[in-house]
């Protein structure tokens, strides 16, 4: 059974206007400074230590690298983490 | 903040969670839409907070995950209701006071007037009584404007009035004109219309000092003698042809700057003995609360009764209690204080009557200079008797002594050789 094509909906998508982490399930990211990041629209938790957080996303893993990390909040649309960020990347 | 507020209306809970899966424990949770704050790592495992509602789900959760919980806190109104189920009567008092506050905050407990001086307080606080301003009162239905309004009207001697309400006080400030009453009600009968005119008179007798006439027609000259309603500045000037004839009169409101110099007669006499109130240390306290008008008292009462023949000077000081800047409380703490006192005969000497005398004349002099009246010679002497001294003679003042008349009120003369 051949798996069934999706149609290709960008274009209908760019005529509604519809934004880019709504249509195509991006991970949206603020950072603010070096010790307060908000994640939005990803999937959850794979790891969690004081030094690495690394969160599930729709396209792969986000990680975040630092020191004395904490989760102050954790719903299933956002994360907000504290801490002292030293960097944050998207492992391949 | 708000949420924090709510949070602790809900309820909320501290847990422990150890095992294998805890990212997993945290991913359903979010899942299934349960809220997790403050995640920290603890030991083998991590601590975080949840609603007290999500807690009771959490069963299948862990049995998904295989984490097992522990509970470390927990915090909000529930469970402090609940730690305080043996002790309702103290937790009803703490919420009966804030009520209170709240009701107390909403009402007038101090009504404060400042910058009057001819109209005292009890005067002005009569009529705030009879237009609806009274202690106690909800501030809601307190009309500053109006108030301010209506008290301008009802005292005409009022040149500006203010009424701010700040907490629990309302404050009224006013402001008391330099004229008297009389003095505006002459002033107001004095019209530079043809249909009325005045006219200057003199209001004590003497001699003119200096005139300075800025309208009308003056009739005397410094130099000239005077007597007490004699006419100084008319209001009728006439008018005339070209044969020098009186065609007309033309009507104004005279206006002059007249000094008048006069004689004031001053009396003074004080007796040689007199009683002097000495206290003679005996002092007796007593402290007594007043709660919105009910009055108790928790010291003693005075020793004995006091009567009309007792010698004994009675001091109540009351002081209003008050929470910080504005916010008065009906409470009240009064402290009476009894001094007793007694009268003692003392005979004074020749030099302390004279310095009494000579304080007595001073003071004289200054309510006198107050009013811009200038004395430059004094003639009092001081006569010695057995009883005691006394001080007569008179003062030659320099003075502003003139009274507007209305024209109708004075009988018009003019001198007709003047204008020959």
């Amino acid at each position: 059974m051949t798996k069934k094509q999706s149609p290709d909906s960008g274009g209908a998508l760019r005529a509604l206007q519809f934004p880019d982490d709504l249509a195509k399930g991006t991970v949206f990211v603020s950072l603010h400074g070096q010790n307060y990041v908000r994640v939005e629209n990803f999937r959850g938790i794979s790891r969690y230590s004081c030094e690495e957080i690394r969160l599930l996303t729709r396209k792969g893993c986000l990680c975040i690298i630092g020191s004395h990390l904490e989760i102050e909040s954790y719903t299933r649309d956002e994360i907000e983490i504290s801490g002292h960020i030293k960097s944050l990347f998207f492992p391949e | 903040m708000e949420s924090h507020f709510l949070d602790f209306a809900k309820g909320y809970i501290r847990i422990r969670i150890s095992g294998k899966s805890c990212d997993r424990f945290f991913n359903l949770c979010a899942f299934h839409r349960i809220r997790l704050w403050d995640l920290l790592p603890s030991g083998e495992g991590y601590e975080v907070f949840l609603l007290k509602k999500d807690f009771f789900a959490l069963r299948p959760i862990l049995r998904k995950s295989h984490v097992r919980l522990r509970i470390v806190r927990r915090c909000g109104l529930p469970f402090l209701l609940f730690r305080c189920r043996r002790r309702k009567l103290s937790m009803l008092g703490i919420l009966a006071s804030f009520f209170l506050l709240f009701w107390l905050s909403s009402h007038i407990w101090n009504i404060h007037i400042d910058g009057n001086l001819a109209l005292t307080d009890d005067i002005l606080l009569e009529y705030l009584d009879q237009s609806g301003i009274f202690h106690g009162m909800k501030k809601s239905r307190v009309d500053c404007k109006a108030l301010a309004a209506s008290l301008r009207r009802e005292f005409p001697s009022l040149s500006w009035t203010a009424v701010e309400l700040t907490g629990t006080q309302l404050t009224i400030h006013v402001r008391e004109g330099v004229f008297s009453d009389e003095d505006a009600a002459n002033m107001q009968e004095s019209s530079p219309v043809f249909d009325g005119f005045s006219s200057l008179v003199a209001s004590k007798s003497g001699t003119i000092a200096s005139i300075y006439v800025r309208s009308g027609l003056p009739l005397v000259s410094a130099g000239d003698t005077v007597e007490e309603g004699q006419l100084l500045v008319t209001g009728v000037l006439p008018v005339y042809d070209d044969s020098g004839e009186v065609s007309h009169y033309r009507y104004t409101a005279a206006d002059a700057d007249i000094r008048i110099r006069c004689e004031l007669s001053y009396f003074d006499e004080e007796p040689r003995n007199i009683q002097k109130k000495s206290y003679t240390g005996r002092t007796w306290k007593r402290t007594a609360f007043e709660v919105l008008g009910h009055p108790f008292s928790i010291s003693a009462a005075f020793p004995r009764s006091f009567s009309a023949d007792d010698c004994m000077d009675l001091i109540c000081d009351i002081h209003q209690l008050r929470l910080p800047e504005n916010f008065y409380l009906p409470a009240f703490v009064k402290t009476y204080t009894a001094k007793e006192y007694e009268y003692q005969e003392i005979c004074l000497t020749n030099e302390q009557l004279l310095s009494l005398l000579q304080a007595n004349l001073q003071l004289f002099r200054k309510n006198l200079e107050e009013k811009g009246v200038q004395i430059f010679e004094n003639n009092v002497k001081i006569e010695w008797t057995e009883k005691s001294a006394i001080a007569s003679g008179t003062l030659m003042a320099e003075e502003s002594a003139v009274k507007r008349v209305a024209g109708s009120d004075v009988k018009e003369e003019l001198p007709q050789d003047e204008y020959d």
